[in-house]
């Protein structure tokens, strides 16, 4: 195949991308209102292969978003109720002694709701952290063992994560671990008044939207191939990897805000998401080509809950968000020799 | 032309660009630091005067150094066309196209968006404008240029006299006459050749004396006067720099003559008239043998070989030679009478010389005589040590030595010193004294602080060699007497018959030109 032909393809391809992830996006605004980026960064995530932390105070649509995207996505979709009494039988699934016809007993084990590929886990930090590592294993390996059994998770798997930033009491904090595994930290911050006012509209004059399906899971899964081969830069990998960097107190790159508030910056998976992200997004801009400014739009929901800060920072009420702020503005994009 | 070919060909003209700002912006770098050295040409000049041509040229060269200094560094200046891409996405906003599309370009593995990606930057690329990607900038530190000229040109114009004391402010030479000026730097320069001998002899009165030349050149040098001034001022200073010159050639020659020298001739002389004796003494025993003849021939030759060539030792040398011992005999008397006279009637001329300028500076014969100095001119005798060769120089003072006569004198100096050696055999010395051709034998000493005195001496001791020879006594004589005369140790009443008798001996001299005791004043 020729370079001309080769390139008419993956132009048809890219354009074919854009096309079905604005069509998601039409259709997931047909009940969200708003929050274009939340979408976005959802969607980044999912052809991505990550999962999406969403925070937000109540009643912002958190929960309708996952289940929208649910709904738009033609894949098995799975609610957790995250609870302080829930164990992590209750999400992985447990071994039960059977009978058959014959009378004969035998263990089987039974699936929990983790057994899906759009995974709700509502509220998570009201969860144990016993049960909130049960998500570990299948974030990462996207597999859960039970009784030294593997179980396979059906890809596309994605875990959509929701928590309430201010409710601290009968919560458990989410623990680094479990943060570093999620691919974005989106906040979902208050409508506009416009925003509201169609919120309004829409959820008091007239019945709930019926959503299609737009994709599959074998679609997403070729997008995710596509996503992966941008190419991106050395230049700009550089960037990313000082922006990481910077997020740590002792690195030469680290900004004065990290060297003073931060106790551990990010994980080298900070840095796969902001080149991950970088990719979606030059794609989603209709590039062949990874930008700074792709990374630096990724950079705050890649990072920000990546960075632990001490005990300074916490009582001071820092936010990473503002520490990644400062990271952007004082990191050169080039660095001579 | 495909899209490589174009990435490539906009990074090439982004590289021209680049080195054309690049070798732009270092001529204006140096052009800055050769006007900062310009400046500081320009404050040294102001504390060591150039000629104005030298000091262009100085300037010139500082900046066609530093030209050639950045030539050199821009023709070796290379731009790397990725760093130049990089800057142009950034530049222009193109969001990191030609510079992942030349990565992927250069790189030896492909790439599956390697020709989509080429594509997109070459139609950006078509856009590129060099001249917004690199513009030419001024460096920062140029805007003190026009600072730093206009300082360089207020150090060489403005006058710092009106605002700085006169001892900051060295002067330019451009307000003074320009052979004032070289006057000046002459006087300068013999003042610190001067200063360079004086150190060397410990002469701290001459190491002064070296010093106010030195400053008087200085003060020539940024001296403004008009030009008949001028004239007037380098006419005196001619002169005076040529005695200078002369008087530092003559110190240069007259130490060529060492002290051992000197005692050699001496001893020499000494044996000579010795040995006329002797040859008398056996010439007066009548008949010779044929050895005593040969000895006697030899001896006298001999006597031509040490220098006291003579018509008479050679018509003593011919008789002899014939056999004619009495011929011989006379001869060789009339050479010791003659000297003997010749040297006596030196004494009586220079005596009679004496007493007739004593007559002149005493015509009553009773008045009284100045003391301060033995020429009454107590400025002329403090400077004495540099002074060029006034006609009546400071006096010198005979020492007590035997026999010798002291014709003429001389000095580093203005020193002329005349004496007569006075010793146990004085009177028959006086009796001896006439005109005579034998060599005048120099002899330099030193008593304490001042001038080292070279004298000339002719004639030797008549009979036994000194004691002590005479190059170490005689000016420590001559210094003491001069003290005792100062220090008027001597009673008023015999300060005339004191005074008179050195003059009579012709020990001081007194001034014979007006004019030039004025002009070593004015020095």
């Amino acid at each position: 195949m020729s370079d001309e032909a080769r390139s008419a393809e993956l132009r048809e391809q890219a354009k074919a991308i854009r096309e079905d992830l604005q069509r998601l996006i039409r259709e997931i605004e047909k009940v969200i209102v708003g929050h274009g980026d939340v979408i976005e960064g959802v969607l980044i995530s999912l052809l991505c292969g990550g999962h999406v932390l969403l925070e937000g105070v109540p009643g912002l649509g958190k929960t309708l978003l996952v289940k929208s995207l649910g709904r738009v996505l033609n894949l098995q979709f799975s609610r957790i109720q995250f609870t302080p009494d829930l164990m992590p039988a209750d999400i992985i699934g447990t071994n039960v002694v059977m009978e058959d016809e014959l009378g004969h007993r035998h263990f089987e084990f039974q699936r929990g709701p983790i057994f899906a590929q759009i995974i709700l886990a509502d509220e998570i930090n009201r969860a144990t952290p016993k049960t909130q590592a049960a998500l570990l294993e299948a974030m990462q390996e996207q597999s859960v063992t039970v009784a030294g059994i593997a179980h396979r998770l059906e890809p596309p798997f994605i875990v959509l994560a929701t928590q309430n930033p201010i409710e601290m009491e009968g919560t458990y904090p989410l623990p680094e671990a479990q943060l570093d595994r999620f691919f974005l930290k989106l906040n979902v911050t208050y409508p506009s008044i416009q925003q509201l006012e169609e919120i309004v509209d829409r959820t008091t004059q007239r019945d709930a939207a019926d959503l299609q399906n737009i994709l599959d899971g074998e679609r997403i899964d070729v997008m995710k191939e596509f996503v992966r081969i941008i190419p991106v830069a050395t230049h700009v990998k550089n960037y990313a990897a000082r922006l990481v960097l910077a997020t740590h107190p002792d690195s030469p790159y680290a900004t004065d805000l990290a060297k003073r508030y931060v106790l551990y910056g990010s994980s080298p998976r900070g840095a796969q998401s902001l080149v991950l992200g970088g990719k979606m997004k030059a794609l989603l801009d209709g590039r062949y080509n990874v930008s700074f400014e792709d990374i630096r739009a990724i950079a705050t929901p890649s990072l920000r809950h990546r960075i632990i800060l001490n005990f300074e920072g916490a009582a001071a009420g820092v936010e990473p968000a503002s520490i990644v702020a400062e990271i952007l503005e004082k990191t050169p994009e080039v660095v001579r020799g | 032309m495909n899209s490589e070919e174009i990435l490539h060909q906009t990074a090439r003209v982004l590289a021209r660009r680049a080195r054309w700002v690049r070798r732009r912006a270092l001529l204006l770098q140096a052009l800055f630091v050769g006007v900062c050295l310009c400046l500081a040409v320009a404050i040294f000049y102001r504390f060591v005067p150039l000629p104005i041509g030298r000091l262009v040229e100085i300037n010139l060269a500082c900046m066609a150094l530093c030209a050639l200094v950045a030539v050199l560094i821009g023709l070796r200046s290379r731009a790397e066309p990725m760093a130049l891409l990089i800057r142009a996405d950034r530049a222009l906003r193109l969001k990191e196209r030609l510079s992942t599309a030349y990565e992927l370009a250069t790189s030896p593995n492909s790439h599956p968006f390697r020709a989509i990606v080429l594509q997109e930057a070459a139609r950006v690329a078509r856009s590129v404008n060099p001249f917004r990607v690199i513009p030419a900038t001024t460096p920062r530190t140029l805007r003190w240029t026009p600072f730093l000229l206009l300082a360089a040109i207020l150090v060489l114009v403005v006058d710092f006299g009106v605002m700085l004391p006169a001892s900051l402010v060295g002067g330019g030479h451009e307000s003074s006459h320009p052979a004032l000026y070289e006057q000046g730097q002459k006087l300068e320069r013999l003042g610190k050749r001067l200063e360079t001998e004086a150190r060397q002899r410990g002469l701290e009165r001459s190491l002064e004396t070296a010093r106010r030349m030195q400053n008087m050149g200085l003060r020539l040098q940024n001296e403004k006067l008009n030009e008949r001034e001028a004239l007037a001022r380098v006419n005196s200073l001619t002169e005076y720099v040529r005695n200078l010159e002369e008087e530092l050639k003559k110190m240069a020659v007259l130490e060529d003559v060492n002290i051992a020298k000197v005692r050699e001739v001496m001893v020499n002389q000494a044996n000579m008239t010795g040995e006329v004796q002797r040859l008398l003494g056996m010439l007066a025993r009548g008949k010779l043998s044929p050895s005593d003849m040969r000895n006697l021939q030899e001896r006298l030759q001999s006597l031509g070989q040490q220098g006291a060539i003579d018509e008479r030792l050679n018509d003593a040398l011919n008789q002899l030679r014939e056999g004619d011992l009495e011929g011989a005999k006379e001869a060789l008397e009339q050479y010791l009478l003659q000297d003997q006279l010749a040297q006596d009637f030196e004494h009586l001329k220079r005596a009679e010389r004496a007493l007739e300028r004593g007559l002149e500076h005493n015509p009553d014969g009773g008045g009284e005589m100045d003391l301060d100095h033995p020429s009454g001119d107590s400025r002329e005798y403090n400077e004495y040590e540099m002074a060029g060769e006034p006609p009546g120089g400071g006096g010198g003072m005979p020492g007590d030595f035997e026999g010798g006569d002291f014709l003429d004198s001389e000095s580093t100096g203005a020193n002329s010193s005349v004496g007569s050696g006075r010793g146990t055999e004085t009177e028959s010395n006086r009796s001896r004294i006439a005109d005579t051709n034998a060599p005048a034998s120099k002899i330099t000493g030193q008593s304490g602080e001042g001038g080292v005195r070279r004298s000339y001496v002719r004639a030797l001791p008549l009979k036994a060699d000194a004691a002590i020879p005479l190059e170490e006594v005689i000016t420590t004589y001559q210094r003491r007497a001069e003290e005792s005369l100062l220090r008027e140790e001597i009673p008023p009443k015999n300060r005339d018959i004191v005074k008179a008798y050195f003059l009579a001996i012709g020990l001081v001299e007194e001034s014979t030109g007006g004019d030039g005791k004025e002009e070593q004043r004015e020095r």
